[in-house]
């Protein structure tokens, strides 16, 4: 075969998206219910993330930070107490992203994580109880990475560095709308 | 009640979107949009004792689901009381992986050891170095609690044999348990199911258990009993009984696994005493059984890893033969503690880790000795997970067949590197 015409053939080939099973886990809805149980009234809010602070947060987290805003679901009891904070993101693991929901307390420390929708083929244990209760607790002051603080699971390590990265980048976008230095939630 | 009803509704209509655009998203980063987390890197670390080619990096992924990857070392060995040194460009394994369909998936491993050379004259192979079929496998997945396997399977006899590839060791040379006790790297043909089990939110139990051709007369030689010596039928099987070999390891929390393991079987094809026996002669029954037993065992705790092995080994030989069956055993117990996050670029995944493993195998004699011992301290440094440049000091006492006390020290420099690629 002419390399002309390997050339594009291979590149087609390279092209082709990999066809992966998508496990929806949780539906939004659910996932707010896990986190926050007494959930009784939200209200979604979204706050602005312009140049200076998210400058600010490529600094802090070594890595750009592309979103112009951030939207937050405010969750409170039946008493009309603020219980926290959920923000839906994703990261990309290895080649797919990982749909996940941060929640976290009005001090700003993760109340839990949950992963709603899991694309890999492989690496999906970060997706269970046993992994993601890892981060309940943490804020911006933890590193929140793997062997330091967050432990690793064999065979999933891209998929465990992206979630670090994001419930990272979510903490520290909470922190940058409300309120720089959060009060410590352990 | 109502208006909170909606508000709910709401919040879940607008994360409902929000999925949808993820959605689009993540089919547009499917097509080649680098991995923001990853920082471009799509390396992985520390392969899953149970997932085999499953836990292994692949960085080139073709259509239909194939892709390749591998890992490579190279090593300096400096044996410091022997006077002798050299380069060593050990091992270079590609692997190739493809998912089929959904549930079948096929994977295997090739290994090039010490750059082989070798040149087919007059129709025979000739040269250094070893070229092998380390596993070929054909998986079906019924569930994530059961799966068909087949193939040449790595045996799953303690969690080293498993997890041997070189990046992910934070030592250069492998535990002593895991060359003469179980004979690492230990792949044979046969067939078997292995499978996931979650008994709680925080626990998980996984399995494999396979029948396969086992091991050969070959064990038992000129130098007695030496098990790498007889494995990898993948051809035709010595004799008509098949072994057994299994892996069950429960972890009831993350970072504590434990595993047992075993194989047992008959090895030996019975042979005839010919006329004239000589005081060399191996005669054997057929019914000479060979069983190794292994316990292993790791925890993780913040930048703390502690992990260990025991293997023991129970063996017929032929009885005119004049060979020990006295059983052999052995372990290792090693620390590895990471620290220097960041100290060195890249800064977000730089990380330096402190080693100490002690080893020691009991060999009733085999091999010429009865106890062998080694001390090894390293320092590891890792400018991503599944890169790693290794240094390691190593002392080694002998206790010869049949000795008093163990012999002097015999030390060992080693500088390594080895990545996946």
């Amino acid at each position: 075969m002419k390399p002309s015409v390997l050339v594009p053939l291979l590149a087609i080939l390279f092209a082709v998206p990999v066809l992966h099973a998508q496990e929806v886990l949780l539906t939004p809805e659910q996932a707010l219910r896990e986190i926050f149980p007494e959930a009784a009234r939200t209200a979604v809010e979204r706050k602005p993330l312009d140049a200076p602070i998210r400058a600010a947060l490529a600094k802090q987290l070594g890595r750009p930070v592309l979103e112009s805003e951030i939207e937050v679901t405010r969750v409170y009891d039946a008493a009309g107490a603020l219980r926290g904070y959920a923000v839906m993101s994703e990261e990309v693991g290895k080649y797919q992203p990982i749909s996940f929901m941060v929640g976290a307390t009005p001090q700003l420390a993760v109340r839990d994580v949950a992963v709603l929708v899991y694309r890999e083929t492989r690496g999906g244990d970060v997706k269970r109880k046993r992994f993601l209760s890892q981060y309940r607790g943490k804020t911006t002051r933890d590193p929140i990475d793997a062997n330091r603080d967050i432990i690793n699971i064999s065979g999933a390590t891209l998929s465990v560095r992206a979630m670090n990265a994001g419930v990272r980048r979510v903490l520290a976008e909470l922190a940058a709308v409300y309120g720089a230095t959060p009060a410590a939630g352990r | 009640m109502q208006r909170q009803i909606d508000s709910l509704r709401l919040a879940s209509d607008r994360q409902t979107q929000r999925i949808m655009e993820l959605d689009e998203r993540g089919a547009a980063a499917a097509a080649g949009a680098p991995s923001v987390a990853a920082g471009g890197d799509t390396t992985r670390r520390k392969p899953a004792s149970i997932q085999g080619i499953y836990g292994k990096p692949f960085v080139k992924r073709f259509g239909s689901g194939t892709a390749i990857g591998g890992y490579v070392d190279m090593e300096y060995k400096n044996d410091i009381d022997g006077h002798t040194s050299t380069f060593d460009q050990h091992r270079l394994i590609p692997f190739i992986f493809s998912e089929i369909t959904d549930r079948l998936h096929f994977g295997t491993e090739i290994e090039f050891e010490h750059a082989p050379s070798i040149e087919a004259e007059d129709g025979k192979a000739e040269g250094a170095g070893e070229v092998r079929v380390e596993f070929a496998t054909l998986d079906y997945r019924f569930r994530e609690a059961l799966n068909l396997r087949g193939g040449m399977i790595l045996s799953p006899l303690g969690r080293f044999n498993l997890v041997h590839d070189s990046p992910v060791n934070d030592l250069t040379e492998r535990p002593l348990v895991d060359r003469y006790i179980i004979p690492t790297t230990l792949s044979q043909t046969g067939a078997g199911f292995f499978g996931t089990l979650y008994p709680t939110d925080r626990s998980l139990v996984t399995y494999e258990a396979y029948l396969v051709n086992g091991f050969s007369n070959a064990i038992v030689g000129d130098e007695g009993v030496v098990l790498r010596d007889g494995t990898g039928f993948s051809e035709n099987d010595n004799n008509f009984a098949k072994s057994v070999v299994g892996r069950v390891a429960l972890s009831p929390f993350l970072g504590l696994e434990i595993g047992v393991s075993g194989t047992t079987g008959k090895y030996a094809t019975k042979t005839e005493a010919p006329a004239v026996p000589l005081p060399e002669t191996l005669i054997f029954t057929g019914d000479e059984r060979l069983s190794i037993g292994a316990l292993d065992a790791t925890f993780s705790r913040g930048p703390l890893e502690l992990l260990g092995e025991y293997g023991r080994v129970r063996i017929d030989v032929p009885k005119p033969s004049g060979l020990v069956a006295a059983p052999r055993d052995g372990y290792y117990a090693q620390a590895n503690y990471h620290f220097g996050h960041g100290l060195l670029v890249p800064r977000a995944t730089s990380t330096f880790t402190g080693v100490v493993r002690w080893d020691r195998v009991n060999m009733s004699g085999a091999e010429g000795f009865d106890a062998r011992e080694r001390l090894t301290l390293g320092v590891n440094w890792r400018p991503v997970e599944d890169a790693v440049l290794k240094t390691d000091f190593l002392w080694n006492w002998d206790t010869t067949a049949g000795a008093a006390e163990r012999g002097p020290v015999d030390r060992q420099f080693r500088i390594s590197l080895a990545s996946y690629f």
